[in-house]
């Protein structure tokens, strides 16, 4: 791929224009609170963009397509029944609480709700495995630059961190959420033209159908067994592992994406974030999943397009994306997807960092090395706390580009950690016998279960390091089953001890508990309601279903 | 600040380029003859442009 000087132009101008918002926006930040939550001042159309745009990182777009290419049209489910619900249900359902209870983070939540020791545990394992994906994300878009680009592997990741750090830096959350936005439009711009090209070349999607096997565009007929399927997984395994637990783990927990909705100006607007997220979700397989569908069509058309081979001849899906790209778009228009490339990537990362810092001042240092001391001590250490993210991030881009196996492990242990969270928050939430003892002792139990079903099971070699009593067809149908583990361990866990142990009473626990907060009005208009147009983007979800059962 | 103004200028200057690349007709892809910057470069133009009159008209 040879770029030409209006690609590197439109780099440029791009990178001028987040610095750009960057600097504007400095002059807003004055407490930390303006820099580590925006001081809930953020409007809605924003924050739902950015809500989206913060989990819209590189890996995810170039992960997405390449999936696309090896499974199909099923990869739509990581959105479909691997989002949208999830994402209804923290505005609707949760969002009360999470903005209501005037936390500043969800671990600050955790605290509120339940103890001190519950938080730490979240707060301590979120703001690893922040630093740490970053850290991953960091290292895939360099490899990938260095592979397609002939770029330096070092000049890439320092460039694009450093680049971040000036933005997030100067103007904190308020500059991530704004430049988030921007990105996502320039993700648009840069890989929808990229979709209508390569699904016009294979012949639409009739011509895409007739080209590829029916169990990579029918989404739900071939599920009843693993082996029927690309992905190798089965119904019940799909819809609760990956549709509720891991979904809304993720979703309803991760203060990555939770902290834009808590930036809105009020709870109606909080509320709507998440909701108004899911009608651009919805439709974003048909911008990341759907070229890498067209692409094996196209490879088996012999059309002009091979899907790229690895060193040991075996398909890399990964570059699927960027060679498309360079198969389809001409100078100029290539330079629009590589910066939106270089987009997804800053706004995944600065997702992390400002989340990060947020975490680690109120979470960590402010509740346990120095509290009590004036605001603009923490505005200071929000600050560092930015740099000595990136810092952290670009070490372990460095560690994974030496060490692959390590990285490995970490993502395991995250998973491991994180499958459990959702029963932790729904039980807190939505039962106010549900205590603190009761909350620790779940999440420990089910990181624990989450680890011991690794071990007792393998899939394409992995686990089973215990004893392998059973074997899984792939490990993604393990990890679905790791999470639903994980999730039904902390749930029991959780309420047997607490039901052990002394509750909080009622008027401790009113606005963070169901039934013991109330709501301020919302809008008349049923459209307006976060509820209403929940139902709105459920139907428009079932169409989608439907269309391609 | 208007982040609209702000994605309005940078998508009006992102547009003119590709039209610009798209007039002069200099570039092309390997497995397309659609003319790809044109129309692109008139869409995003066209967005910048919405974009910008939202911004101006507050």
């Amino acid at each position: 791929m040879t770029l030409a000087w209006i690609d590197y132009a439109i780099l440029v101008l791009y990178f001028g224009f987040v610095l750009g918002i960057g600097w504007l926006v400095r002059k807003s930040v004055t407490s930390s609170e303006d820099f580590l939550t925006s001081h809930r001042s953020v409007p809605v159309w924003i924050t739902s963009l950015a809500f989206l745009a913060a989990n819209l990182g590189a890996q995810e777009v170039v992960g997405m397509c390449a999936s696309g290419a090896k499974y199909g049209i099923m990869t739509a489910h990581f959105y479909w029944i691997g989002a949208v619900p999830a994402m209804l249900f923290v505005g609707v359902f949760m969002m009360p609480f999470y903005y209501g209870s005037r936390a500043r983070s969800v671990p600050e939540y955790l605290k509120l709700r339940f103890d001190e020791k519950t938080r730490t545990l979240n707060a301590v394992t979120f703001a690893a495995m922040t630093v740490f994906s970053s850290g991953i994300s960091m290292y895939a878009l360099g490899l990938l630059f260095q592979l397609v680009l002939g770029w330096s592997f070092t000049a890439s990741i320092l460039l694009s961190a450093a680049i971040v750090l000036v933005y997030t830096y100067l103007g904190g959350l308020t500059s991530a959420i704004y430049n988030e936005v921007l990105q996502f439009f320039l993700i648009l711009a840069g890989f929808a033209p990229l979709a209508i090209l390569a699904v016009t070349k294979a012949g639409g999607w009739e011509g895409m159908r007739a080209n590829l096997p029916l169990n990579m565009t029918q989404a739900w007929r071939h599920l009843e067994e693993p082996a029927r399927n690309p992905m190798g997984v089965e119904l019940f395994g799909l819809v609760a592992g990956l549709g509720f637990v891991l979904s809304f783990g993720y979703w309803c927990t991760d203060f990555l994406v939770v902290q834009r909705a808590m930036a809105a100006r009020n709870m109606d607007d909080a509320r709507r974030t998440p909701v108004l997220a899911a009608f651009p979700k919805m439709i974003m397989p048909f911008i990341v999943i759907v070229p890498g569908m067209a692409a094996l069509a196209l490879s088996r058309l012999a059309a002009g397009y091979a899907i790229p081979a690895k060193p040991d001849g075996g398909p890399d899906y990964d570059q699927v994306l960027t060679t498309l790209m360079a198969q389809f778009y001409p100078n100029g228009m290539l330079g629009v997807g590589l910066t939106a490339l270089m987009a997804s990537f800053m706004s995944g990362m600065a997702g992390n960092v400002t989340a990060f810092n947020t975490v680690f001042t109120y979470d960590l240092y402010q509740t346990h090395l120095k509290p009590g001391a004036p605001d603009a001590h923490y505005l200071r250490v929000g600050r560092l706390t930015t740099v000595f993210g990136i810092a952290l991030s670009v070490a372990t881009a460095y560690l994974a580009s030496l060490y692959n196996n390590i990285m490995d492990l970490l993502q395991l242990v995250f998973g491991f950690v994180n499958a459990p969270l959702f029963a932790t928050f729904l039980l807190g939430m939505f039962w106010r016998r549900a205590t603190g003892h009761g909350a620790f002792t779940g999440l420990a139990s089910g990181t624990l279960a989450a680890a011991l079903t690794h071990g007792l099971t393998v899939a394409e070699g992995k686990g089973g390091w215990i004893a392998p009593l059973a074997t899984f067809l792939s490990t993604m149908a393990q990890n679905f089953w790791i999470a639903i583990a994980a999730w039904t361990t902390c749930f029991v866990v959780t309420i047997a001890v607490s039901l052990a142990t002394t509750p909080r009473s009622n008027e401790e626990l009113a606005g963070l508990v169901r039934g013991l907060t109330k709501l301020p009005p919302g809008h008349s208009a049923w459209w307006l309601r976060p509820s209403g147009l929940a139902v709105v983007v459920l139907a428009a979800l079932l169409a989608l279903n439907v269309l391609f059962w | 600040m208007d982040l609209r103004k702000a994605i309005g200028y940078f998508f009006l200057l992102l547009g003119a380029a590709l039209l610009a690349a798209g007039i002069s007709g200099g570039y092309s892809a390997p497995l397309t003859q659609a003319p790809v910057n044109l129309y692109s470069g008139a869409a995003m133009a066209m967005f910048g442009g919405v974009m910008a009159a939202l911004a101006a008209r507050r």
